[in-house]
């Protein structure tokens, strides 16, 4: 039988404490046929378990490039994502996926890429970053805008050090005001009003763009007010799921299933959804 | 008094309440879309006051839309809703347990014949020995006659169950149970099921198991009738709203039995009452402790 | 599509089937509660005359109110899965309503496109679905709002109707329905004969609420995602599952593990839209806060999502919900009304013209 519920085992080969909340496991799956022909693009998402405790759902935040395992951070906020925090290398569970379309890659090549990211919203963009780190010579400049609320609450603080040292690469840090710390080197504002200082131009260009709904909010805002195009901008967006197959009716917004039909969208598509997300 | 008479007189009083800005809403019943049955209905202006009516097929609790989640008291003004002597200890068991102040309310008190359900006379009616409203801030049909319930003894239909061997009684629920498919018809309708969070909800840990199977249905209603033990007023909605018939008044009913035998009292008469469950008393019964 | 008269009653069909060792569910009695469920002896499935319809609708015995779809157990760090049992015997529901036999081809669509769900194609195709056309209807019925009739043969493997006399005729739809006359062949004889166009059914059709206009309801619903009715409609609304899990064609489910000591099961439950809990992200976030969202989103899915997406109306009018909920918001009266404000709005839009 096909059993479209029913998990990949995977072991944890690593676990990364990001934040004091977050936390990233890289995956390799146990059937040995799996770990060599399971694939995936950028955006794209699974269901991770915790057997007893159930399946939660977040992206693939590893880049399909990477062969050989996949990566997924997550924050503990609720019943399964509390229980996977407790895991610890060598201990298993359980993956569905990958689901939904991915960010769409090809389009974006010869183009200038804009990167903003904010909080644990920086997973599905760091898929497609090192998607396009690794195929360099196919893009134009890449900007990398992150924030997160403080300091401490910065994701994958070694990789945005590779990144600030990349000539190839031009990366912006900042954390909301009064989370910065005395040695801190960024800058200190809001996403989106660092995105307006920073000002980039929407010729020739593509912002890529996941965070907290209120940050993606102004985000959006003010990639319009810069000239950018709604088709010029894409984001990922999250409801609750449960199956990530399209039937259990949950996530859907408007006609369109997130998990089936998204999680990427343009800022287009966005707009002509029901606000029900 | 005649159905139309008293229809005509509710229609008239939340006209007024609302015309005079006396309250913000007014909660009543409307004509069903089904024979037998009525539409609960919230009016807001008075001109939508037409379509109230009071008679036999009025069995709705609507104390209910007086919990939290329905947001229908805002400050200011009280909200005026029908209720029916039955009803009325929903409320008082409300105020008891600081869900709802009196002055928040304008209770149009009903005074009640029984009311209807499929088969004739709800079970509950049978037993009733108040058919006026307790208290109320206006009242619509009079005051009738009290009169010898049917049933001389509420827990007629626990003392037949309580009469079963224990596993006549296991297999009894078992049966009842196995119908039930978690709509939460039950507790959706229930006035004091207003938990912000319901413990079958709850899933760190999970305490009841969600699925209709046997467990997880044994559980709910078993822990869903303990929670309501000295507090259900047995309005019967819960057994009402139930499609597939299990006799869920008999479990809260069982609970109101062993309150009453252990306390002495009942749910829903004294809103100056403290809930014997809510409170320690020197001279409480021991005798169950082993 | 081939005729066959049944020479017995219902009773003796039942029995007939129980004789050749079949699995036949069918309408009996729980207490007072009328129930598909298994049939031991012919004489406990109850007439089709003597009913409307069950409280429950069959889609229980394709999708199920409880499934385990997942086992698994830990040990330290020994993990193991396996695939649950699809309980997929052969079985015949008898003395369906065409109503609750057409739902399934519609939410077969969903169970089916782009990832198959095993668990309910399985028992799909081992299931036999005989239905007997509607001598009744009552008030709570509308499938011909939603393009069926008490004899319509969408969805049955067999349609069985009346004649004048009282005599069965079948229509065999399948080939599933072949085979199960097939097996009784010595109770059904093929005819001639045809009952197509009986009169008997249109007077239940003429008995029925008027036929509701669902192009027109899509048109509204298509416009108004914001509109002040829906806050009017779910003011009322108690935001139980009655509706949701009485409906043959609603199939929202959730997925919850259950454990014990170090094994456990990953199983597949009914949900429904209208609780707070459905769509509550892990967050505190939730996309549908109030009752009235909640309520939209049902209608919506019902009579507009579904149709954008498989282009049919999740709908039979079977009249479950309407006989069921507490507070009789009934979706035939809520559609109506949204119809006559969209007649309104275009007599206004033409005066303006």
């Amino acid at each position: 039988m096909n059993n479209i519920y029913k998990p990949y085992l995977a072991k944890i080969d690593m676990v990364r404490q990001e934040t004091p909340d977050t936390k990233t496991f890289r995956l390799s799956f146990m059937d040995p046929e799996t770990a060599e022909s399971f694939t995936f693009k950028a955006g794209q998402f699974g269901e991770y378990s915790s057997f007893g405790d159930g399946e939660s759902t977040f992206c693939i935040a590893s880049s399909p490039t990477r062969k050989g395992y996949i990566e997924c951070s997550f924050k503990a906020v609720g019943k399964v994502t509390n229980a996977l925090k407790d895991k610890d290398v060598g201990d298993i569970i359980g993956f569905r996926g990958p689901y939904g379309n991915s960010f769409p890659i090809e389009e974006m090549y010869g183009k200038n890429l804009l990167f903003i990211g904010g909080g644990i919203g920086l997973a599905p963009l760091r898929s497609l970053i090192w998607n396009c780190l690794d195929l360099r010579e196919k893009f134009g400049e890449i900007t990398i805008l992150y924030g997160a609320r403080s300091v401490q609450d910065l994701c994958y603080k070694p990789e945005l050090t590779e990144w600030a040292e990349r000539p190839d690469v031009n990366f912006v840090k900042t954390v909301d005001p009064g989370g910065e710390t005395s040695d801190w080197d960024g800058k200190v504002g809001f996403v989106p009003t660092v995105l307006k200082e920073l000002a980039p131009s929407p010729e020739g260009a593509v912002a890529i763009t996941c965070g907290p709904p209120i940050m993606i909010k102004f985000v959006l805002q003010n990639l319009s007010e810069l000239g950018f195009d709604s088709t010029q901008v894409v984001t990922t967006l999250e409801n609750r799921m449960k199956c990530g197959l399209g039937k259990c009716g949950r996530c859907n917004v408007g006609k369109t299933y997130v998990c089936i039909d998204g999680p990427v969208f343009t800022a287009r598509e966005l707009e002509a959804l029901p606000v029900d997300f | 008094m005649s159905n139309d008479k008293i229809s005509a007189e509710v229609k008239k009083l939340a006209g007024e309440l609302l015309e005079s800005g006396k309250v913000s809403a007014v909660v009543g019943y409307a004509e069903g879309t089904l024979k037998g049955r009525v539409q609960t209905f919230i009016a807001r202006k008075a001109s939508e006051t037409e379509k109230f009516i009071f008679n036999q097929n009025c069995a709705n609790n609507l104390a209910v839309y007086l919990t939290k989640s329905y947001n229908i008291i805002s400050a200011g003004k009280p909200v005026a809703v029908f209720l029916k002597p039955c009803d009325i200890k929903s409320v008082t068991a409300l105020i008891q347990e600081h869900q709802l102040k009196r002055e928040d309310i304008f209770i149009i008190g009903l005074s009640c014949q029984g009311v209807l359900n499929d088969s004739g006379p709800a079970g509950k009616c049978r037993a009733c020995s108040m058919h006026n409203p307790q208290y109320y801030d206006a009242l619509i049909g009079g005051v009738v006659e009290e009169k010898e319930p049917e049933v001389t003894d509420p827990f007629a239909r626990v003392k037949e169950i309580e009469s079963m061997t224990t596993s006549e009684c296991w297999e009894f629920w078992m049966k009842e149970f196995d119908k039930c498919v978690r709509c939460y018809a039950c507790r959706q309708a229930c006035p004091l099921c207003y938990c912000e969070q319901c413990i079958v909800d709850k899933t760190r840990p999970r305490w009841i198991e969600s699925s209709a199977h046997p467990i997880g249905n044994l559980g709910w209603h078993l822990i869903r009738a303990f929670h309501l033990a000295g507090r259900c007023i047995g309005c019967g909605e819960c057994e009402r709203v139930c499609h597939q018939n299990i006799p869920l008044s008999l479990l809260n009913m069982k609970m109101s039995k062993e309150i009453f035998d252990l306390y002495g009292y009942t749910a829903g008469m004294d809103e100056g009452a403290k809930p014997p469950l809510t409170e320690f008393k020197m001279e409480d019964n021991e005798e169950f402790i082993r | 599509m081939k005729i066959y008269k049944l020479k017995t009653g219902y009773t003796e069909l039942a029995a007939a089937l129980l004789k050749k060792g079949q699995n036949v569910i069918a309408p009996k009695f729980s207490g007072r509660t009328l129930l598909f469920g298994k049939i031991e002896k012919a004489e406990d499935a109850v007439e089709p005359e003597r009913y409307v319809n069950t409280v429950r609708s069959a889609k229980e015995f394709i999708f199920p109110a409880t499934e385990p779809v997942v086992e698994f157990s830990y040990k330290n760090k020994d993990v193991k899965v396996f695939d649950s049992l699809v309980q997929s015997d052969e079985k015949i529901i008898l003395g369906l309503r065409p109503c609750d036999a057409a739902a399934f081809t519609i939410i077969d669509d969903v169970f089916n496109y782009e990832y198959k769900d095993e668990f309910y194609a399985e028992k799909r195709k081992n299931t036999t679905l005989v239905s007997f056309s509607c001598e009744h209807s009552d008030e709570a019925c509308f499938c011909s709002s939603v393009g069926l009739r008490p004899d319509s043969p969408q969805g049955s493997d067999l349609l069985f109707k009346k004649d004048v006399h009282g005599n069965y005729f079948a229509y065999s739809c399948s080939e599933k329905g072949e085979k199960l006359v097939a097996l009784l062949k010595e109770i059904f004889e093929e005819t001639t004969e045809d009952f197509t166009e009986s009169p008997c059914y249109e007077e239940v059709l003429g008995h029925m609420r008027p036929p509701l206009d669902t192009v027109r309801i899509k048109e509204w619903l298509d416009k108004n995602f914001e509109n002040p009715l829906w806050d009017e409609f779910a003011s009322r609304c108690l935001g139980c599952g009655s509706c949701a899990f009485l409906c043959p064609t609603c199939h929202c489910f959730d997925i919850v593990d259950e454990t014990k000591y170090s094994s456990g099961l990953r199983r597949k439950n009914w949900d429904a839209c209208q609780f707070p809990l459905f769509t509550l992200h892990a967050s505190g976030h939730n996309p549908r806060p109030l009752q009235s969202k909640r309520y939209r989103q049902r209608v919506m899915h019902k009579f507009k999502y579904y149709n954008d997406r498989f282009n049919k109306t999740l709908c039979t009018g079977c009249g479950r919900c309407v006989r069921a909920c507490p507070v009789n918001l009934d979706i035939y009266q809520v559609v109506s009304e949204i119809t006559k404000e969209n007649s309104l709005e275009e007599t206004l839009n033409e005066q303006h013209l």
